[in-house]
């Protein structure tokens, strides 16, 4: 937008000054042109000015000799004196400024020689008067020849005093024109020159209005940025290719344990932890000369001693042509992080020894009521009636199912803190493989295994397996009064995820208590009914979600259920 | 005549020393039992000293060896065992009631022979042991240098 502002600006001033000097050249042609024909008139009224005078003078000369003659006074003399006199020189006046104006030599000849004849004439009559033949002298006069002279003399005058007024009116008109178009290229180029530089004017105003518009939005911009940086609860910084820093934060000074003077003053490597110094220095050469983003974790070293971790990201801010000019990056205390991740180890490695011992320590003193039970059983012998034996079965039987429950619950445990490293895998030869495994809880029943096609998957197989375990081993359980025991296994694919679908004919459970179903020790059948801990499903719930999959169940007393667990599919 | 090979039980809980004893004699092995009661013992008895000084030589076919006990634990005895080119070749069964992955790996690592976990059902710890003893005390035949029964 700018820009074309300019360009108008810059060819509305171009014209402006192209068009006055076109006015002025036409000026100029004009006043030379028109002082030319000036000059011409002057000398052509100079010239006419000349004419008569000499006409006039000839006249007084005459009038002059015919008072003399007519009267013999000598008063007459006086004029015919003068007119003689001045007759030769204004005729000699008259027939160079002719000559130069360029009429024709012919007709000033014809003038100079009927002039000089008249002269003569004059001088000769008057001269006869004077020795006293004025008789004669009048008899020239009254011949006529005086005066058809002097008409001849009158005619020429008319004659070339018709080509100077002719000349004249040429000179006139071409001054004339000479106005006019002056005139014309005054208003005309002028008033465009002016047009043009107005618009220029009004360009280069409106253009300055957008600028100071546009600085005044920069300024602004900048301002809130400013604010913003300032008050950020990271550090911030900008920093140019020299590692030079023409802005930081308050927070990044606090960050360092350095004051906002000597940030600036001194840069912030003296904070930097020696250990972590030379790797820091690294990697900014390594940023500055690629141009790429950098993420960057270190210590600074506090002036009281402490040590903080701080994590960097920087970016680079491209310049005109593309290439990096400065950095731009925030600085990230990573104190609390770090603390809270040493505690969550800390915290993991407790569990994990908790664990240890609970299930070693645990599984004594059931190992030995179970043992000592059966060796009483023994002991007692023949002599056991059917109420201690049954006694003593529920003792075996309660030791037996603490040790399942503490071997689950370790299981569970376990699976909580278990990292899901996933991988791409055959989940139809992994469901058969797990079927396999579950073989001999299968052997000798009525099973109608119906098995579908089934996709490749993302999951943690051994993870997976354990799932797996839980829900066939679980099908098989539940369908054990059932012949034939139907367990089908099938894959939905939903777009973005796939679900699985394991569906047996067996118990089935009550709708109405679904909600329990994944919970930790959570049963809907009793111990007599079918055995377990409850906890199968809570795993199963617990590997599924760490997957980032859903599970769901849906069933009918008697009438068998299906449980169904989903899997993200990979972006590729 | 078969010679019956002697049997080196290393357990410090006597209720289990008891059990063991009991499933021995439910399979009607009747192999000599040694017992140690804690690791020190066990070592004391493997290389002839202390209390065992004057026993004589001869390793025992196979070892039972629990892992937690006092003093001395079995993963030292099975180290300090491993060590020992007299008695590196001597089969070590460790039976514990620890399943933990670490246990497992470790006690591999130093070249357990084998690794059984104490079931807590009697009937399974029965039918465990007694797969063991039949294995070790009959079947199988243990190096070279093991002690006959009463020499």
């Amino acid at each position: 937008m700018a820009s074309s502002i300019e360009t108008r600006n810059l060819l509305g001033s171009a014209l402006a000054v192209l068009l006055t000097g076109a006015a002025f050249f036409a000026m100029f042609r004009s006043m030379d042109r028109s002082s030319a024909a000036v000059a011409d008139r002057f000398q052509v009224n100079l010239a006419l000015q000349a004419l008569e005078q000499a006409l006039s003078n000839l006249t007084d000369a005459e009038t002059g000799q015919r008072g003399y003659l007519l009267t013999g006074q000598k008063a007459y003399l006086v004029p015919y004196e003068r007119g003689k006199i001045e007759a030769a020189q204004s005729l000699d006046t008259f027939l160079t400024q002719g000559a130069a104006l360029g009429l024709a030599p012919h007709d000033l000849d014809d003038l100079r020689s009927r002039s000089v004849l008249k002269l003569d004439e004059l001088r000769r009559t008057v001269n006869l008067a004077q020795e006293g033949h004025r008789e004669e002298a009048l008899a020239v006069v009254e011949g006529g020849e005086g005066h058809r002279s002097m008409e001849e003399i009158r005619l020429l005058r008319d004659r070339m005093r018709q080509m100077l007024l002719a000349r004249r009116a040429t000179s006139e008109s071409v001054i004339h024109d000479a106005r006019t178009s002056t005139r014309r290229a005054l208003f005309g180029f002028g008033g465009l020159a002016l047009l043009c530089l107005g618009y220029s004017l009004w360009a280069l105003h409106r253009d300055i209005r957008l600028r100071t518009a546009a600085e005044k939005a920069l300024a602004a911009s900048e301002a809130k940025f400013k604010a913003l940086a300032d008050h950020a609860p990271v550090g911030i910084f900008e920093m140019d290719l020299d590692a030079h820093r023409p802005y930081i934060n308050g927070t990044l000074c606090e960050l360092a344990g350095l004051s906002y003077e000597e940030g600036m003053r001194e840069g912030f490597r003296h904070r930097i932890h020696p250990e972590d110094l030379e790797r820091v220095l690294s990697h900014w050469s390594q940023v500055r000369a690629s141009g790429t983003p950098s993420l960057l974790e270190y210590r600074y070293i506090l002036p009281d001693g402490r040590v903080r971790w701080v994590e960097s990201r920087a970016a680079a801010v491209p310049g005109q042509d593309g290439q990096a000019t400065s950095f731009v990056g925030i600085v990230v205390d990573q104190t609390e992080r770090r603390e809270a991740s040493e505690a969550l180890l800390a915290a993991n490695q407790e569990l994990e020894s908790f664990a240890y011992s609970v299930s070693h320590d645990l599984r004594a003193p059931l190992r030995h009521i179970d043992g000592f039970v059966a060796l009483l059983r023994k002991s007692l012998g023949e002599s056991a009636d059917s109420r201690a034996s049954h006694h003593l079965e529920v003792i075996s039987g309660a030791a037996r199912q603490m040790g399942a429950l503490i071997d689950d619950l370790l299981s569970f445990s376990r699976m909580g803190r278990a990292e899901v490293r996933k991988t791409d895998l055959d989940l139809g030869a992994l469901v058969r493989r797990v079927v396999d495994d579950l073989g001999p809880d299968a052997a000798g029943r009525d099973i109608e295994w119906r098995i579908g096609e089934l996709p490749r998957v993302h999951a943690d197989p051994a993870l997976l397996r354990l799932a797996l375990l839980n829900l066939v081993g679980n099908a098989l359980k539940f369908t054990r009064g059932r012949s034939p025991a139907r367990i089908e296994i099938s894959a939905a694919s939903l777009g973005a995820a796939v679900a699985i679908t394991i569906r047996d004919n067996g118990a089935g459970f009550d709708m109405r208590h679904a909600d329990k179903l994944f919970g930790v020790f959570q049963r809907l059948h009793r111990q007599d009914e079918f055995e377990g801990t409850g906890i199968g499903l809570a795993n199963v719930a617990r590997i599924i979600h760490k997957h980032g999959g859903q599970v769901a169940a849906e069933g009918a007393p008697g009438e068998g259920a299906a449980f169904t667990f989903t899997l993200p599919m990979e972006a590729p | 005549m078969t010679d019956l090979k002697r049997i080196l039980l290393v357990e410090d809980n006597p209720n289990d020393v008891e059990l063991t004893l009991a499933a021995f004699e439910e399979h009607r092995l009747a192999n000599e039992v040694v017992v140690a009661h804690d690791g020190e013992e066990a070592l004391d008895y493997l290389f002839r000293r202390g209390a065992h000084a004057e026993r004589l030589p001869g390793n025992p076919a196979v070892v039972l060896l629990d892992l937690k006990m006092p003093k001395v634990n079995g993963l030292e005895v099975l180290e300090a065992v491993r060590e020992e080119p007299s008695l590196r070749s001597l089969p070590i069964v460790v039976l514990t009631s620890s399943r933990e992955e670490p246990d497992l790996e470790r006690c591999y690592a130093l070249g357990v022979n084998a690794y059984v976990v104490k079931p807590v059902d009697f009937r399974d710890f029965i039918r465990a042991v007694g797969h063991l003893g039949v294995f070790w005390a009959l079947i199988n035949q243990p190096p070279p240098g093991s002690l006959q029964a009463n020499g």
